[in-house]
């Protein structure tokens, strides 16, 4: 007999005696796939009976079979769990044992027998109904993309469920009986992300200048889990994810021939299958518990370090003791290895108390300029329009040839992500002189009157790694700092892509000022396209600090590519009529510039001279403030931060609530001089630095149709321009 | 020839087999006695290639059995409680040991079902113990192989059935040179059977000799003397038990049976008999030598 008949041979009889397992992968299959494509068939062909559904249909399912959709997730997850479990363990049992290790087999060979027809018994019946399902729907709607898209989908799944059952089967081969074997998968489908979670805590709860948790412990410990990989794979790219999957699959394929090879036929019966495995998982488990227990005792018993000790020796000699029965399958061994414990207790409290009390320094640590290859800042008190450049337009195809254009709204750790991988920031003494003031700043509570905000702070260090650190600084005490960042190349062109746009790529501006003087303006002379961006760009990159503490930005203007205009067109044909325009130009393409207005807009200073001369040159009505004649009155409050210290509080007032009744102004003089000062950055790129936060001023309009001006929005004035009248 | 060289092999801190030496001839029934826990399963376990041994190693035609397919290939084992796969029948297994060992005789098994009455379509989980022992013993001799390595297999068949699964050994050791080891902790079972018996206690072999050496040279003499015969004069015999019953003397003799004749003769007793010794009297006095009560040990 070859061996090659042997193997199918065997391959055969251990199919018989799993065939109870192909019943119930056809089961799942046919259910999930087969019949839930059949009630979307036949859900569509009612729902659309007005419209044509194909297009929708053919969308659906193409999402349902899709490696996004959770529920195959879990369906490969239970069926990878189902087939590891049938195939090896006979591993559990001393009887089955006997039997397969006596046989005149190789242990390879039966290893690979029971992990192929693992894998066939879930794929081929996955396969059929799949292709099947998709044949289905390319009879109902004839788009020939479901069967590309049900291929991919077979070999996307396919690659997942092969990762997932390696390693449930690896679960199999430390772990001597069932129980022990299904808890081996929890421990390594859940290990790895809550570790990653409770260290986390540890470093928002106890670190002041915290950021992220560093590669590690953000992007390597959650992803080590088939579970969690599972249901967060689809975020990387396609190819990035099959190497992964392959990878892990391939390498996890061996390990476990590796362990099934030196794995002892006498473990079967016992917990765990090697005892050299005992005590790193045990130490696993118990520090996890007590630091974990540690965070939730100080947490939830108002930052007391003594319930946290309590949470974490309990839970530590808790877990301990649950481990030593586990291992040892007797009750009575409940206090076993005493010192092992203590050595856990006492490595425990040292890793709590290294957060706790900042032992390694995290928040003191600044690198030397040596170290550093270049920097990144993002704070508010620099730039707080940032996600004007990140927020991204989409166009999709509707019904009936329509578009739908929405906007795709940049998170805040997406937009600090980028701009700390772009920037490089190399005046490394004004960040360092910044670093330093934060952390002096972290020694302090921070005044609840002053003019504080985060300022995150990134080294790019020379070893390759990325160190970041979040302070909380105070406007006036580290203006010098702010300013040399702002001034900084860099910075600017990271932060405001427009910098590094080539202006024949911008075919138009929206000009969006004060009064809706809203104007949307189509290039037809490149020289004076040319001009005007290369001139704004200038202006922008010339923009200091200072003059950012002091002025403010009037209005906004948004430099628009064909894809843009392209959008707005279709958004402003879509969410307006002719007789709706709000624009007070008569032109009807001026409510462009206030459209999607959470998309591209840059600021304008009334200092940007020439941006606005070259504006004016092109027809733009600019108003640099708002017109006292349209003004009924302003209502004027006044904040006491100062005297309302929330520490000194009485219990019947609230803090923050020291506003005094408005003064309202109606004098046309007064009112004129409170309009000259007031800061009114109504168009979309909005800021409020260095504003004088004691003051609230609320104009009340007449009849103007804009809400903005009906005493619906609240506008400050800069720190030490207070027009007199009000300080009187 | 099997052959075991310094094998230990231990579970945590009990050590199961502790410096095991010993040889087992081709065409020789090994018979493997010892106490619950001596080490007999792990022995045939280890000879099984189930278990690595810790040190020592466990040869079949001078080939290692640890992982060795050549070497598995010529035995066929039967555990104490051998594992049937759920819901199967006789047919099924004997489908599954086929394409197993490549000498598999399905006749011959099929026949040997027949002559046991067993059903080849009846679900195996309907046999009872002694039905699972008689198809294990069935498929072991079917595949053919030169060794049938048996841990307890005798137990829990009735009288008549051992006596004809003794006969099947019989006859397949005259046909092909089956060398069945036996592994039990119950003497009786394998005393009409066994050519070389192996007694493990506490993980070692305390002695391992041929029964026929052993019958050869220990005897068993009932006899009656005159009343004056001077029992000091039984002394010239190497003795090593008497019992009385009147003037009936019963006498366990060391030596060969010309010997003991001679000087039983030169006694002139009123009337003495040869008598055989059963395999457990020749163990008490074996073991006896060694310092240990046997009764203790096996019984």
């Amino acid at each position: 007999m070859t061996s090659k008949s042997l193997f199918f041979k065997l391959m055969k009889e251990d199919f018989k005696t799993r065939v109870w397992t192909l019943a119930i992968s056809i089961l799942i299959f046919f259910f999930s796939l087969i019949v839930a494509t059949a009630m979307m068939i036949s859900f569509n062909l009612y729902e659309g009976s007005a419209y044509s559904y194909k297009a929708d249909l053919a969308l659906n399912f193409i999402s349902y079979i899709d490696v996004k959709n959770p529920f195959f997730g879990m369906i490969f997850i239970v069926l990878a769990l189902v087939m590891a479990m049938s195939g090896f363990s006979y591993l559990y049992s001393k009887k089955k044992v006997d039997m397969y290790h006596s046989l005149p087999v190789k242990r390879e060979v039966l290893y690979f027998i029971k992990i192929i027809n693992g894998i066939l018994i879930v794929l081929i019946p996955f396969i059929i109904c799949e292709i099947v399902a998709s044949l289905l729907i390319l009879a109902n709607t004839g788009e020939i993309i479901v069967i590309t898209s049900a291929l991919w989908s077979i070999a996307e799944w396919t690659l997942l469920f092969i990762m997932s059952y390696f390693l449930t089967v690896f679960s199999i081969m430390l772990t001597g009986n069932m129980l022990i074997g299904i808890l081996a998968c929890g421990f390594f489908s859940f290990y790895f992300p809550l570790i990653s979670l409770v260290l986390k805590g540890y470093q928002s709860t106890f670190f002041d200048t915290y950021y992220t948790s560093g590669f590690i412990i953000e992007n390597v410990l959650p992803n080590m889990s088939s579970f969690m990989l599972m249901f967060n794979i689809f975020e990387l790219k396609w190819l990035t994810r099959i190497i992964i999957v392959i990878l892990a699959s391939i390498v996890f394929l061996f390990i476990n021939l590796f362990l099934y090879k030196k794995r002892a036929s006498e473990a079967a019966g016992k917990s765990v299958s090697f005892n050299v495995i005992k005590l790193p998982i045990k130490s696993m488990m118990v520090i996890f518990m007590s630091i974990l227990m540690y965070l939730l005792g100080y947490e939830v018993m108002n930052d007391s370090i003594g319930w946290g000790l309590f949470g974490l020796i309990v839970s530590g000699v808790i877990t301990h003791c649950v481990m030593e029965i586990i291992y040892n399958q007797d009750f009575k061994k409940i206090f076993a290895k005493k010192i092992e414990l203590l050595v856990l207790i006492i490595i425990s409290i040292f890793i709590a108390a290294a957060f706790q009390f900042d032992i390694f320094g995290y928040d003191s640590y600044i690198p030397s300029a040596s170290q550093i290859k270049s920097t990144a800042v993002i704070s508010n008190l620099l730039e707080s329009n940032s996600e004007q450049y990140y927020n991204k337009v989409e166009i999709s195809d509707g019904y009936y040839n329509d578009s739908f254009v929405d906007v795709d709204y940049a998170s805040d750790s997406k937009i600090e992500a980028d701009l700390i991988k772009k920037m490089d920031i190399q005046n490394k003494d004004a960040v360092l002189e910044l670093a330093r003031q934060g952390i002096e700043a972290a020694k302090y509570d921070l005044e609840l009157y002053g003019n504080f905000d985060k300022v995150l702070i990134s080294y790019k260090l020379k070893n390759g790694r990325t160190v970041g650190r979040v302070y909380y600084v105070d406007l006036d005490q580290s203006t010098s700092g702010l300013s040399s960042v702002y001034a900084d190349e860099s910075y600017k062109k990271s932060s405001y892509p427009i910098l590094s746009e080539n202006p024949e790529n911008i075919v138009s501006v929206d000009f969006n000022g004060i009064m809706d003087n809203d104007t949307h303006i189509v290039f037809h002379d490149d020289e004076l396209k040319k001009k005007f961006v290369e001139t704004y760009k200038k202006e922008l990159m010339n923009l200091d600090y200072e003059t950012k503490l002091k002025s403010y930005p009037f209005a906004s203007i948004r430099f628009n590519n064909e894809f843009m205009e392209d959008a707005l067109k279709k958004y402003a044909g879509f969410n307006y009529t002719s007789d709706s325009t709000t624009a007070v130009n008569s032109k009807w393409e001026n409510v462009y510039a206030n459209s999607l207005e959470s998309v591209g807009f840059y600021p304008i200073y009334p200092e940007f001279k020439e941006t606005l001369a070259l504006l004016k040159e092109m027809d733009v009505e600019v108003i640099y403030k708002f017109p006292a004649e349209y003004v009924e009155s302003i209502d004027v409050s006044y904040n006491d931060w100062e005297n309302n210290d929330p520490d000194n509080n009485i219990e019947e007032v609230e803090s923050y609530s020291s506003e005094t009744t408005p003064k309202t102004f109606t004098d046309k003089k007064d009112i004129e001089d409170i309009l000259d000062k007031l800061v009114i950055c109504d168009s979309p790129y909005k800021e409020n630095l260095n504003e004088d936060r004691n003051y609230a001023a609320i104009i009340n309009t007449g009849n103007l149709e804009s809400s903005a001006y009906r005493g619906y929005n609240s506008y400050g004035f800069k720190k030490g321009n207070i027009p007199d009248i009000i300080k009187k | 020839m099997i052959e075991a060289k310094n094998l230990s092999k231990s579970f945590d801190n009990i050590k199961a087999l502790d410096n095991i030496n010993a040889s087992i001839r081709d065409g020789d029934v090994f018979g493997l006695i010892g106490t619950n826990g001596a080490g007999k399963s792990t022995f045939l376990k280890v000879l099984a290639g189930i278990l690595k041994p810790d040190s020592g190693e466990i040869l079949i035609d001078d080939e290692n059995v640890f992982e060795n397919i050549m070497a598995k290939e010529k035995f066929f084992y039967i555990s104490d409680d051998q594992f049937f796969f759920s819901n199967t029948t006789p047919k099924e297994i004997i489908k599954f040991y086929t394409s197993v060992y490549r000498d598999f005789d399905v006749k011959k098994c099929q026949d040997i079902l027949k002559a046991l009455d067993l059903d080849i379509n009846r679900k195996v989980n309907t046999f009872s113990k002694g039905m699972k022992k008689q198809l294990c013993i069935a498929i072991g001799v079917a595949a053919n192989t030169r060794y049938l390595l048996c841990d307890e297999t005798f137990d829990g068949l009735d009288p008549v059935m051992r006596q004809a699964v003794k006969s099947l050994f019989a006859k397949e050791m005259d046909e092909r040179g089956l060398t069945p080891i036996i592994a039990s902790h119950n003497l009786r079972e394998l005393e009409d059977i066994c050519d070389h018996v192996g007694l493990l206690h506490k993980g070692g072999i305390l002695l391992s000799k041929d029964v026929s050496d052993m019958k050869l040279n220990i005897h068993k003499v009932q006899c009656v003397f005159e009343k004056d015969f001077d029992m000091e004069r039984l002394k010239e015999l190497d003795i090593m038990q008497v019992k009385n019953s009147g003037r009936v003397h019963t006498i366990t003799i060391k030596g060969s049976e010309e010997d003991i004749r001679e000087k039983m003769e030169s006694f002139s007793p009123v009337f003495y008999e040869m008598m055989g010794l059963s395999l457990e009297e020749i163990f008490i006095s074996e073991t006896e030598v060694y310092g240990y009560d046997i009764k203790k040990l096996i019984f």
